[in-house]
């Protein structure tokens, strides 16, 4: 028996023996060199597995049984030395920092704050807990925004010694015998407590504020850390009876938030500061329609909100995402931000520019996939690729627009009733179609905003439907929207993922699913088209199937309005190009589908036609290997005709049509006798000629004889 | 844990403590008791000498870089050249100057380490650069990662336009040169000494000027092969007319994280994980015990008071009990733990509160049958007090039961408790065997196949757990003739 | 017969509605008034209006006095509607519908092994008692019991899972999932094997232990002894005696086994990423979504007074004895 477990401990140990390898895979040229393009999508399905387990995640990526996936920093020795997988980094817009809830004793001082943040070794927790995954942040507003963060902003660098003097010039007092800190009332400090959730896999933030707090306890600061269940410091964060916390801020690719973190009642307020100075310069940067006047305001408010300091920016991550080394056409934003929205419409296996599957995995299972009650990321990652924005943000300036459902827009300054207001007007295309075939039109952009503004979903229910007073659709490609008062940021709050007024504006459709809020629309069948759902939008796919906790799939929109030209049948016609009446014409067809594999299904159609009406037709009938052979009798036929071949296949479920059209001149019958008459004349002219040359010959001979006798 | 028990009663009744060497001389003599008091009193030396037994405290990060394998691998062919935590302090006294330095430059070596280098006010403008170099061996396989430190100040008076620079190179034995660190030009008094200027091999910024991809362990890079490698320091002075600039380096130190280190290795953030093992003892059998006596307290006198009371109150008591009983234990806690959580003493009394109720009933149904004995009528009818009466007949006879209850209640704590902790509803601050359990697995511990992480800790809960169980038995067996009235 | 169930029924009917007024107590009046967690304050955006959110805790139900709450909880719970998941905005039921075959599944297999592994080995064990077999049996059972339920999932995780990768470490089927059904089957079992493997020694060990004291106690039992003395063919003594005695705890055990077919294992459903109703309370509880953690309780409550109700009929056929009682 003990026997038995020694070999077993053996091969334990045995097994942990494997062979060290190094090797990093750079990525591939195909994706070195991609540029991209705006149309799409190139592959055919759209996959979504569901790893709850990350482990499973990663053991599915290792495996090729996805395509890509995040890698955490701690996980990243894991992936980088297989040969198979490649990894791009960027930076994210997602700041982690220090709230303070400045109306708590003693985080009220602001000498405290300023002296924890003397206390935060940013470079040891990048280092340590984010394995060096991130940049240190010391400005309010991170130098990732560019030009909208100000450089010369003060700053609290790490050092005990400062944070001693910041507080012993504030008033503080220390006694060194017993190492401890008493308040400019002569009481002892009380507890500086931060609050951390546990985090989402590990105790990071645990182990980072406890960092923090060693610090501060080692020059007499009683800094403690109290752990608390996410959802509870939320509830104590929105009542503001929290104390200070450590969690991440998703700033938008614009510092929009900035009004809503610094004024005085702002919605993001959570730490209670209240600065007349800072209200007006918040103001200047939010109400007005010059974006350099904007970005001078929100630099003078920056010193101000570091001098404050109602949170301490701690640093802004940078992501790793792996794909497999078959992937390309993936669009990273520049210089920063993450992947762009053009990735869906690019991405697609080497060796293989049309077709096939893209698998992207979701880490939670989809709540709802209705778009105005979805919170989580993996929630929009699904209808991401199946509603569009009027404009998404270009990929090669993360700061600029491109143009998407709407192809231009103004803004204007105007007075309505007297009062100040901003007119924006946005022009839409006119080739833009809901994927169930009904035409995408003003009327849709003009439902989705007053749906918003009635309804106030959480989510989207920004302050410019608030303010919204009218719309008007002068026709049907063309928006204008009247705004009160003036704001750059009204057009980036507009552009909401739109929806169909036909689906979204059926009321009784909505009622009899539970109303707009509790419908999921993936859930419920389309009332006129089969096959579909009542999840439509415009975009480049189309909900297909979803297996609750398994997988969300989604299919390509053939009928996608910006779709790519060489994803369709590729088809080859050869045949004469000119014949005679009543001669049979032969077509041979080639039709091969968009991943270059012979099609050997499609229905092919050979038309003859002239001037637009159809003379004969015939079907081609498949000879073998993607090639179909037709026959057309051309008698009665004359002229030119077109030859329009019309090749229908079926690719994964989507029917392709492809025509594709030739010349071909019919010459009358008795025309192909023409040699043959030619011939005859010249015969006989030839004949008659040597004939009239015998007879005058004879005649001559005749006469010359006559002479001499 | 049974002697301790013990002495409080002994406390009170000194004939106790001779009952109680008895109970401990019948466990010995049967072998499962033996053997389960064998583990217990090696596990709770540990949970005493915690710190005597482990070199440091399981809070300590970076003790070597983070999954660091045991240190014990290295007699393994595969491991034999692993990296091993390797530092150097580099002073005044170990610097090599590599180049003879201008007479108007005072160089002052300080016996705490400090090298200063002051240039006196001169009439031209002067640029110095000073190169020191230090060798090492390094013998050992590519290591992950580096990091170190340069404490310096400089100091400048006069005219501006003076300016120091630091720059810091690793040099391999190929002699290819990596610059590690540029203070870049210093043109004003900075100090640099708390914190020191910090360099590491884990900084992106660092990794994308050095050239390499920012998931690249660079550590790997540069010291691929063993050999003689240099840490040179450049030092570079260039000062005007009419000022002095004085530029004052400190001891360099420079680091090597192992990545082989201790008994089990290390964590994902380079915590001494055979430090975690031991002093998660303390935690199991803390929670244990004192989970184990709460909840037998609450039992008891729930019991008590409804088996001598009878009527209403026992039917109320009993009442409550079932309820209790109807409630799924391990679900009921969880969501209650999610907001009472994260505090050991919360999480123990949250066990002890939801495990009373069996030991309750028994101890019920046993006074039930004492209250219809003899020597309790009998008391009772010379008059004698409700609380005289369970104090001096009825708590006596239920002493058995109440230490194996005492002893067989602690592994149901000990293992909720692991269970809640891998869960991650336990108390963060307190490196139970659970948590261990828990960052394995989110660390990816089991992806890495790290077993010398997920084994032990598991081993140990078993083994206390055990040992707690077969006390248990062996105090059953033993008292079981004179209990079996509560069949 | 009759008067006996009946009593019964009004016991276990009030024990019901006492526990459920506890878990009301214990999640939603303790958490909201006494740690100040309010759960929908996770879907607040913080750009909302006053009005919008008094909107919000109106769907959540929280706007109303506690009383009203608890009578609407009650009613919702017995209607058997369940009210709405707070996370997902679902009706509970249906996400419940959604998870309950896995766990019925998983739990279901595993219950029925382990009782009937239990037995087999108890009985085996209690007739060969002292043998090399019984010490074996019950030091493997009590290495077992004192084996946490986690740990022995990590192993088979670690081992089965990711050195030699015989199992998925994950999930109840492929991704992509197969579409023969033959061949999503044997995908299922293969997905199956690990969990149901962990549940099975967790359980056996405990349950063969119990059946083994439970025999012996009775087999020293006086009168046994006596009749044994007597000469009483062995069969006799155990059809007769043995097992009346025997049979009310063991179907009062298998009784309180029963609710957790669908309650679910929390642990090994978690380990395993076993999409069941385990794993689903596990989540809610981290979210704070009480609809979906008491209706899981309340079922499970639920289940566990009517087994036992049925239990106890099924006693008291069996052993006519406890009506007397």
């Amino acid at each position: 028996m003990r026997k038995i477990y020694v070999l077993l401990l053996l091969g334990v140990i045995l097994l942990s023996l494997v062979p060290l390898t190094a090797f990093t895979a750079p990525p591939p040229a195909e994706q070195q060199n991609w540029k991209w393009e705006a149309r799409g999508p190139r592959v055919d399905e759209y996959l979504m597995p569901i790893y709850l387990d990350y482990d499973a995640q990663l053991i599915a990526f290792k495996k090729g049984e996805i395509d890509t996936s995040f890698i955490q920093p701690a996980r990243i020795d894991e992936v980088k030395d297989d040969p198979n997988i490649y990894i791009l980094s960027y930076q994210t817009f997602n700041l982690q920092f220090l709230g303070i809830n400045c109306q708590q004793y003693p985080w009220n001082y602001t000498a405290i704050r300023q002296a924890v943040a003397h206390l935060i070794d940013r470079d040891w927790i990048i280092r340590n807990i984010y394995n060096g995954f991130g940049y240190p942040v010391d400005a309010p507003i991170p130098p990732a925004f560019g030009d909208w963060s100000n450089p010369n902003v003060p700053t609290y660098p790490y050092s005990k010694e400062l944070a001693k003097k910041v507080l012993l010039d504030a008033g503080f007092t220390y006694d060194e015998a017993k190492n401890k800190w008493y308040d400019p009332h002569g009481n002892e400090l009380g507890d500086i407590v931060i609050q951390v959730p546990p985090a989402e896999q590990a105790s990071w933030l645990y182990e980072e504020a406890q960092h923090i707090a060693e610090e501060g306890q080692s020059i007499g600061l009683p800094i403690k850390v109290e752990a608390i269940e996410f959802q509870a410091l939320v509830s104590q964060i929105y009542s503001k009876t929290f104390k200070s916390f450590i969690l991440y801020l998703g700033w938008g690719r614009q510092p929009t938030l900035a009004y809503e973190l610094f004024r005085t009642g702002g919605s993001w307020n959570f730490w209670g500061i209240s600065d007349p100075e800072l209200d007006e310069l918040l103001e200047k940067f939010y109400f007005t329609a010059n974006l350099t006047e904007a970005k001078e305001a929100l630099w003078k408010a920056q010193v101000k909100v570091a001098e404050l300091l109602p949170y301490i920016p701690i640093y802004m991550g940078r992501a790793n995402v792996g794909f497999r080394s078959d992937i390309a056409g993936v669009v990273l934003l520049k210089p920063l931000g993450g992947q762009s929205y053009l990735t869906t419409l690019n991405a697609h296996h080497i060796g293989m520019p049309f077709g096939g599957t893209f698998r992207d995995p979701l880490g939670s299972d989809p709540r709802t996939l209705n778009p105005f009650t979805a919170i989580t990321g993996d929630e929009w990652a699904v209808m991401d690729n199946i509603l569009e924005t009027l404009f998404i943000a270009h990929p090669d300036q993360v700061s600029d627009d491109l143009p998407w459902l709407a192809k231009d827009w103004k803004i204007e300054e105007t007075e309505l009733n007297g009062q100040k207001v901003t007119k924006i007007t946005f022009y839409l295309r006119d080739n833009v179609t809901w994927q169930d075939g009904e035409k995408f039109t003003a009327r849709d952009v003009n439902f989705t905003w007053w749906f918003i503004k009635i309804n106030k979903p959480t989510q989207q229910y920004a302050k410019v439907f608030e303010k919204m007073i009218k719309t008007e659709v002068p026709d049907d490609y063309t928006i204008v929207v009247y705004v009160n008062g003036t704001s750059w940021t009204y057009l980036y709050d507009l552009n909401v993922a739109m929806v169909p007024e036909h689906i979204w504006g059926d009321k009784s459709l909505l009622e009899a699913n539970g109303g707009w809020e509790k419908w999921d629309p993936s859930k419920v069948k389309h009332p006129t088209k089969p096959g579909l759902t009542c999840l439509i939008g415009t975009g480049p796919f189309i909900f297909a199937d979803r297996k609750p906790g398994e997988y969300i799939l989604l299919k390509w929109n053939p009928n996608y309005w910006r779709r790519h030209p060489s994803k369709s049948l590729s088809v080859k016609v050869s045949a004469q190009e000119s014949l005679f009446e009543g001669q049979k014409l032969e077509v041979e067809i080639s039709v091969k589908d968009y991943t270059g594999s012979p099609s050997t299904n499609a229905t092919v159609t050979v038309n003859l036609e002239q001037n637009g009406k159809v003379a004969k037709s015939a079907v081609a009938i498949h000879q073998g290997n993607g090639v179909y052979k037709a026959s057309i009798d051309t008698s009665g036929l004359t002229g030119d005709y077109t030859i329009s071949v019309v090749a229908k296949a079926t690719i994964s479920g989507v029917e392709l049509t492809r025509t594709v059209t030739a010349t071909v001149t019919i010459k009358p019958a008795w025309e192909q006798y023409l040699p043959y008459i030619v011939l005859l004349i010249v015969i006989v002219v030839i004949a008659v000629a040597v004939f009239y040359y015998m007879k005058k010959k004879k005649a001559e001979e005749a006469e010359e004889t006559g002479e001499e006798s | 844990m049974m002697q301790k028990t013990k002495v409080k009663n002994s406390a009170k009744k000194p004939s106790r403590v001779k009952a109680a060497v008895e109970v401990l001389k019948l466990i010995m003599k049967h072998k499962k008791g033996l053997f389960g008091l064998t583990i217990l009193i090696v596990f709770v030396l540990i949970a005493i000498f915690a710190d005597v037994i482990s070199p440091h405290s399981p809070d300590e990060l970076g003790l070597a870089d983070r999954f660091a394998v045991p240190i014990w691998f290295k007699n393994f062919p595969q491991y034999k050249d692993l990296p091993e935590n390797l530092a150097v302090h580099v002073g005044a006294a170990e610097w090599n100057f590599k180049n003879t330095i201008p007479s108007q430059i005072q160089v002052k070596k300080e016996s705490s380490g400090w090298i200063i280098f002051k240039v006196k006010p001169e009439e031209a403008v002067s640029k110095t650069v000073v190169q020191l170099e230090y060798d090492f061996e390094y013998p050992y396989s590519p290591p992950r990662r580096f990091e170190g430190n340069i404490p310096y100040k400089v100091t400048i008076n006069g005219e501006p336009g003076s300016y120091a620079k630091i720059l810091f190179y690793i040099v391999t034995p190929e002699g290819k040169s990596y610059l590690i660190y540029d203070s870049r030009s210093i043109a004003y008094n900075k100090t640099m000494i708390d914190p020191p200027a910090r360099f590491d091999a884990r900084d992106i910024a660092l990794k994308l000027r050095l050239g390499f991809a920012d998931y690249e362990d660079i550590g790997e890079k540069i010291f691929s092969e063993k050999g003689t490698y240099k840490l040179k320091l450049e030092i570079i002075i260039v000062s005007v007319p009419r000022s002095t600039i004085t530029v004052a380096i400190g001891p360099l130190y420079f680091r090597i994280p192992g990545l082989a280190y201790g008994l089990l290795g290390t964590d994902n953030l380079g915590a001494d994980l055979f430090a975690n093992l031991i002093y998660g003892t303390r935690v199991s059998l803390l929670v244990g015990i004192l989970a184990s006596v709460i909840s037998v307290s609450i039992g008891l006198v729930v019991g008590i008071v409804a088996g001598y009371k009878g009527g209403i109150v026992d039917q109320i008591l009993t009442f409550f009990t079932d309820t209790l009983l109807f409630m799924p234990v391990i679900p009921l806690l969880i969501a209650v733990s999610v907001y009472v959580g994260k505090n050991l003493y919360l999480t123990i009394s949250l066990i002890a509160l939801l495990s009373w109720m069996g030991f309750a009933r028994n101890c019920r149904a046993f006074v039930m049958s004492l209250r219809e004995r003899l020597f309790v009528e009998a008391a009772k009818a010379v008059g004698a007090s409700d609380t005289y009466i369970i104090f001096r007949h009825i708590l006596p006879q239920l002493t058995p039961l109440i230490y194996i209850t005492l002893v067989l209640n602690v592994p149901g704590a000990i293992l909720l408790e692991a269970a809640l902790s891998f869960l991650n509803l336990g108390d963060p601050s307190v490196p139970s065997w659970g948590r261990m359990l828990y960052n394995a697995r989110y660390s990816g511990a089991f992806f890495k196949l790290m077993w010398w992480w997920i084994i032990p800790p598991g081993i140990m809960i078993t083994l206390l757990a055990m040992s707690f169980i077969l006390i248990g038995q062996t105090l059953d067996e033993v008292f079981n003739p004179k209990l079996k009235a509560r069949r | 017969m009759a008067r006996y169930l009946a009593k019964r029924a009004v016991d276990r009917l009030l024990v019901l509605f006492t526990a459920l007024t506890l878990q009301f107590l214990l999640l939603r009046v303790l958490p909201y008034y006494v740690m100040g967690i309010d759960p929908s304050f996770f879907f607040m955006n913080p750009n909302l209006t006053n009005e919008q959110r008094e909107l919000i805790r109106k769907t959540f139900g929280l706007d109303e006095p506690l009383p009203q709450q608890f009578v609407k909880y009650v009613l919702s719970l017995f209607t058997g509607n369940m009210g709405y998941s707070f996370y997902t905005r679902r009706p509970v039921v249906s996400e419940l519908m959604e998870r309950l075959p896995n766990t019925i599944i998983l739990l279901g297999t595993s219950t029925i092994l382990v009782i009937i592994l239990g037995l087999a080995i108890g009985l085996l064990v209690a007739m060969k008692r002292g043998t090399k077999i019984d010490t074996a049996v019950v030091s493997t059972s009590v290495f077992l019991n004192s084996f946490p339920s986690f740990f022995l999932g990590l192993l088979l995780l670690l081992f089965l899972g990711y050195y030699f990768r015989l199992f998925p470490t994950a999930g109840t089927v492929s991704r992509p999932v197969p579409k023969d059904p033959v061949r999503y089957i044997a995908d299922y079992l293969w997905h199956l094997t690990l969990p149901l493997l962990t549940q099975i020694i967790i359980g056996v060990g405990g349950y063969a232990l119990f059946i083994r004291s439970l025999f012996i106690t009775q087999l020293g039992e006086d009168y046994i002894v006596t009749a044994r003395a007597k000469g009483v063919d062995e069969r006799k003594i155990m059809t007769k005696h043995v097992l009346r005695n025997v049979l009310p705890p063991i179907i009062t055990t298998i009784a309180l086994a029963l609710p957790g077919i669908v309650s679910g294992a929390v642990i090994t459903e978690t380990i395993f990423s076993w999409y069941g109703v385990g794993r689903w309370l596990f989540e809610a509880s981290l979210q704070f979504d009480y609809p979906v953690v008491q209706a899981v309780l309340f079922i499970s409550v639920v289940l566990t007074v009517i087994s036992l109700y049925i239990a106890d009929i099924v006693i008291a056929i069996v052993d006519p004895r406890v009506r007397l009682r």
